[in-house]
């Protein structure tokens, strides 16, 4: 029955859809909407009606702006005396039948004034209260008496306004900001402006300048056609631009087909509107002054020439450094246009979309906010990224300029880091910023994901990739400037990008490679083109081979290796492992060294335990007195040991007969233990005459990453490297590294091991072990 | 029907989940997870300080299949988390006695 009437309202609201789409403004588009649902709704009420009631529209109807989808707020006021059952029944009836929802109470002007004042938002709502048909002095004297009420108690009304945005905003978030914006209930939404105009009505007129009062006007169009597309593109009363729904609402509003220019456009515009409106109601909610961005402000506007004069500088630092204001006093000033025209380069990411649900922000405002994470990290809950922080102060500043900058190079398409190395350089050129900060910032810019992604996606228990990692970085201070950077970018990023489970990956990576950078002795940036020159010059020293074999070898080389001798010793080894032996084959070959009496021992041979110790063993075994041992392992099951030993007494023929030896010791025809106990008793007179410390060992987790390292300190004698290493070969330990000091009769043993699984020795009670075990076989041996 | 699952080590996601696909695997949940088996915690040290990490950080994956695929599935996966070293993770196998496709109401194998 009353179909007719409410086809009129779905008629409209078609017909509108089509003249938004052709350009039509967004406001004339909702008024059009709201004048179509009084002309229904006064069709629907004229045969009623009848004296001592009013039908009100409020709310944003009452406003005369009525979204597609939005419900129809209505109020029907009456008299006590007045029934006016059937008349809310035809109209709720003829509201569904449009598929439309209806906000409807029915109060007399009494009650409707104490549910005003007791409730806040019925109380704005009525503000706008807007009388469609009926009873006018009935009307006229509600409403009068109602602001007659409020205007008496501005105060209230400023408070109660100040506690409903707050919650809200809280609750809708910022659609300034937000990937996907509450265009509605979000800060610099439509509610924000509305609340603008109340407080003007109910307390004071805040002069804002005709410049704003035109942008706002501006903005309020900007959203408002942004809603109705919104409404007529979902047909649901939605007020959050999801990120399906960009594409879709900017070929609305703008005939064009959707792509990525299109949506960009969109929310930039959005962004922009939405601040501005935020930025006005902020100045009235919170009218404080803004000391450091004011200064910053004004300085930007008299900047004539290309650099910053040192009192911008100091502004700008002192903005950076206020950690919780920092993103309040940069939007302000990136509403006002000053950041812009202090750093030009800006401009690509002001009120920039992300387009990546992983965010949360728009790029600008992600900037800002790891600008006052880096801020917040100084007093973090975790110990390891407080002290960091603490570590990194002289150097703050700086790391919080690549904070600002890090995302600079969005939005002009390419890879981000890449391009923003190029306009962080250029922008630190215009601060005005030393070399030295300059170069730091932009290594920032170009590397800030590469802790996270190294992190989570390769294998950090790899050596050579935490060596890479640490010459990549080059020194401390910039790891540790890019560990707080990668935490305060990830959690400005949003809830998803950092979890304690990322978190524990990336410090992991962090404390190894920052380890790796404070011994210093392995890499620096010099290492890598050390191993890279190295390589070079093997290459054409191994030219006489078939260039398969020499890659294919220098492939499976240990990168540490390379960097472990000079290029001629590394050639001669490689020689000698371009034909390895095979089987239980040793392969043994002694050269002279500069000084008289000191050999280089190089040993060959298929990799098995027990290897390094037997060699040892063959070798005191000889008089051949070992300095120090390394052992390299080639990809496939080649052993490299490397020993530097001195010759004690003349023996003829010692090399090829302690070659034999050590054949013998690993084909078990010959007994190391023995043949060294009888030459020790041999030799029993002549060495340890003085007065001997007893023998201690320490196991050592913190020297290094990789391996623990085992230090034994006891009197030099006989075969006490074998002796140590077949302990260590005994209690399934590879040795990495053996070093050899001798001060007088005292020796300290240093070696550098790993367990059959490539572990360190974490268990306490296991290093224990060691420690007894080798104390108890140094024991069991006598002092000699 | 069974569902296969598998802790990994984190940097081994992408070869996992390339591998299970050219093997003909539609889908399958991913959940970062901490947790310790042999590997246990350990202790990370910075500038001589110790800081205890008591969890290992590994990827989680589940993956639904028809009983004929399952030992494909464990295999595919047993290969490419493979490194030899402490902490390459474990795969279980359970019955799934059901399994809907809620968008389709589809059952069973159907569902897969």
């Amino acid at each position: 029955m009353h179909s007719s009437l409410t086809t009129k309202f779905v008629e409209d609201s078609k017909r509108l859809r089509k003249e938004l789409a052709a350009g039509a403004s967004g406001l004339s588009v909702v008024r059009e909407l709201s004048d179509s649902m009084d002309s229904v709704l006064l069709d629907l009420t004229e045969p009623s009606l009848g004296g001592g009631w009013a039908l009100v529209a409020i709310g944003g109807y009452g406003r005369r702006e009525l979204f597609p989808s939005s419900d129809i707020d209505l109020l029907f006021l009456h008299s006590r005396r007045t029934d006016i059952t059937s008349a809310v029944k035809q109209l709720s009836y003829a509201i569904w039948d449009a598929g439309l929802e209806l906000g409807a109470s029915a109060r007399t002007p009494k009650d409707a004034t104490t549910h005003a004042m007791e409730n806040f938002e019925s109380q704005t709502a009525y503000l706008d209260a807007r009388m469609l048909t009926g009873d006018h002095s009935l009307f006229g004297e509600w409403h009068a008496s109602l602001v007659d009420r409020i205007r008496r108690k501005p105060h209230a009304f400023f408070r109660d306004l100040v506690e409903a945005t707050l919650s809200r905003r809280i609750k809708a978030g910022d659609a300034g900001a937000e990937l996907e914006p509450n265009i509605k209930d979000g800060t610099g939404g439509l509610r924000d402006l509305v609340s603008l105009r109340w407080w003007e009505f109910v307390g004071e007129m805040i002069p804002l300048g005709q410049g704003v009062e035109a942008e706002l006007s501006s903005a309020l169009e900007t959203l408002t056609s942004i809603r109705a597309a919104l409404h007529f593109v979902t047909d649901r009363k939605t007020d959050v631009l999801l990120m399906q729904h960009q594409g879709p609402v900017s070929s609305m509003l703008t005939g064009a087909s959707s792509d990525r220019s299109g949506e960009e456009d969109l929310m930039r515009k959005l962004y922009k509107s939405s601040r501005r409106i935020a930025h006005s109601f902020d100045s009235v909610l919170s009218p404080q002054s803004r000391a450091r961005g004011a200064s910053f402000e004004e300085l930007s506007n008299d900047l004539h020439g290309e650099r910053w004069p040192e009192p911008l500088r100091r502004a700008f630092l002192e903005i950076l450094r206020e950690a919780p204001e920092t993103r309040s006093d940069f939007l302000h000033l990136s509403v006002q246009g000053a950041l812009v025209s202090a750093i030009p380069e800006w401009q690509t990411i002001d009120c920039l979309p992300q387009r990546n649900v992983y965010h949360r922000f728009a790029v600008d405002i992600h900037s800002f906010e790891v600008v006052a994470a880096l801020g917040a990290l100084k007093k973090a809950d975790d110990d390891l990224t407080r002290r960091v922080a603490a570590e990194t102060e002289p150097v703050y500043d700086r790391l919080l300029i690549a904070g600002l900058l890090h995302d600079i190079g969005k939005g002009s398409g390419g890879d981000h880091s890449e391009i923003g190395e190029k306009l962080a350089r250029a922008a630190c050129a215009r601060i005005e910023l030393s070399l030295d900060e300059a170069e730091d910032i932009c290594w920032l810019v170009r590397n800030h994901l590469m802790l996270a992604e190294t992190a989570t996606r390769r294998d950090i228990g790899d050596e050579a990739l935490i060596v890479e990692f640490a010459e990549r970085v080059g020194s401390e201070n910039r790891l540790r400037m890019l560990y707080l950077l990668t935490i305060a970018d990830a959690v400005a990023t949003g809830p998803a990008a950092w979890s304690p489970w990322k978190a524990t990956l990336v410090s992991r990576l962090f404390t190894r490679v920052s380890h790796l950078l404070e011994q210093g002795d392995l890499v620096g940036v010099a290492a890598t083109d050390l191993a890279r020159q190295r390589t070079e010059e093997l290459r054409s020293a191994l030219s006489d081979f078939p260039e398969v074999l020499v890659e294919s070898h220098l492939e499976k080389m240990p990168r540490a290796w390379l960097l472990s001798q000079p290029t001629e010793a590394l050639a001669r080894q490689s020689v000698l492992l371009m034909d390895p032996p095979l089987g239980d084959e040793v392969a043994v070959h002694p050269e002279a060294q500069g000084a008289a009496g000191i050999w280089e021992v190089v040993v060959i041979a298929r990799d098995r335990p027990g290897l390094f110790s037997r060699i040892s063993g063959a070798l005191a075994l000889h008089g051949l007195n070992v300095l120090g041992g390394q052992v390299f392992t080639r990809e496939d099951g080649v052993a490299l040991e490397v020993f530097r030993v001195e010759a004690l007494g003349n023996e003829d023929h010692r090399f090829e007969r302690m070659a034999d030896d050590a054949q013998k010791a690993i084909r078990g025809r010959l007994s190391l233990d023995l043949r060294l106990a009888e030459k020790r008793k041999e030799y029993g007179g002549r060495m340890g005459k003085g007065k001997k410390e007893p023998p201690r060992v320490v196991v050592d987790n913190l020297a290094s990453d990789f391996y623990s390292v085992i230090e034994v300190h006891a009197t030099d004698r006989i075969g006490l490297l074998y002796t140590i290493t077949k302990t260590l070969s005994d209690l399934e330990l590879d040795v990495h590294v053996a070093k050899v000091s001798t001060y007088a009769e005292d020796v300290v043993d240093v070696f550098y091991v790993r367990d059959l699984d490539g572990q360190k020795i974490r268990d306490p009670q296991h290093a224990r072990e060691i420690e007894r075990t080798i104390l108890h076989r140094l024991e069991l041996e006598g002092p000699n | 029907m069974k569902l296969v699952s598998a802790v990994i080590k984190p940097f081994k996601l992408e070869e996992v989940k390339e591998a299970l696909r050219t093997t003909g695997i539609q889908g399958m949940t991913v959940t970062e997870v901490s947790g310790f088996g042999r590997q246990r915690g350990h202790t990370e040290v910075y500038r001589g300080a110790e800081y205890q990490v008591d969890f290992v950080p590994k990827v989680k994956l589940e993956v639904l299949c028809d009983d004929s695929q399952s030992e494909h599935v464990i295999e595919t996966i047993m290969k490419t988390a493979h490194t030899g070293e402490v902490g390459d993770g474990k795969i279980w196998v359970v019955d799934a006695s059901q399994v809907v496709r809620i968008r389709t109401g589809e059952m069973g194998r159907d569902a897969l």
